[in-house]
């Protein structure tokens, strides 16, 4: 079954860094962002995404990597 | 050639509006909790004074920052924190100005970090983070993780969220819980 993009679902044009309970969701408990593959996220989105998360590493909302 | 262009710019100016702009910050948490707003009223004069137009804030609050920074104190040693005042500010300003204006910012002392982003009017923060819980006992090296939510971040969110109901959320966690499982 094709996984739908949950950005895309939930009508969500930009992704804030600041909505750390978001990214959280797509990030691996060693604090990495997963792939798309695995999320279902879209390119676009992907895209933000991941400029999302290193603002929010960079404010010390979410964490570079957990040991 | 020339209508690809101007098809291109078009579409990038429906995106963002060039001129809206967020500077978020993090005040040092060495300040007591009374200074803070006068440290905010600092930062909105300047503002103020280079000609910027306040679209949306948020007050700062004491959060626990997910690693360790450090702020030199000027005479070769640093200060270390694991907590700050997380607050952030929406305006709109002239891209010359918006230059004086990070300068401005980072030579508050107060100012433990700042970061200033290009972004759209409209609102794009949905839900609260989970401030600080100030308890005697707590712990402060809380290790991160992916499905780790506290119950203060559920219950935090949920006030504020207002058109979304209870219901709602839940589905929306189910959702992407399931997304992320099926995988």
């Amino acid at each position: 079954m094709k996984k739908e993009c949950y950005f895309t679902q939930n009508h969500i044009k930009f992704i804030d860094y600041k909505d750390t309970d978001i990214l959280k969701k797509f990030i691996n408990p060693y604090g990495r962002l997963m792939s798309r593959r695995r999320t279902g996220v879209s390119a676009r989105y992907q895209r933000q995404l991941a400029t999302a998360v290193k603002r929010a590493r960079f404010m010390g909302l979410l964490p570079y990597v957990v040991r | 050639m020339l209508e690809k262009n101007m098809n291109e710019s078009t579409s990038s100016e429906s995106l963002g509006d060039s001129n809206v702009y967020e500077i978020s910050y993090i005040l040092v948490s060495s300040i007591p909790q009374e200074k803070v707003a006068a440290e905010v009223k600092v930062l909105g004069d300047i503002l103020t004074k280079n000609s910027a137009v306040i679209i949306a804030d948020e007050a700062p609050e004491l959060i626990h920052l997910s690693y360790e920074m450090k702020k030199s104190t000027g005479s070769g040693s640093y200060d270390h924190y694991s907590t700050g005042y997380f607050g952030w500010i929406k305006f709109s300003a002239s891209a010359e100005s918006v230059q004086n204006i990070e300068r401005f910012f980072k030579a508050v002392p107060s100012v433990l970090r700042m970061l200033l982003i290009s972004t759209v009017r409209e609102k794009t923060y949905l839900g609260k983070r989970s401030k600080l819980e100030i308890k005697p006992e707590s712990k402060t090296d809380n290790k991160f993780g992916a499905n780790e939510v506290s119950e203060a971040t559920k219950s935090d969110q949920n006030s504020a969220v207002p058109n979304m109901t209870l219901a709602d959320m839940a589905e929306v966690d189910k959702s992407i819980d399931q997304m992320v499982k099926g995988a």
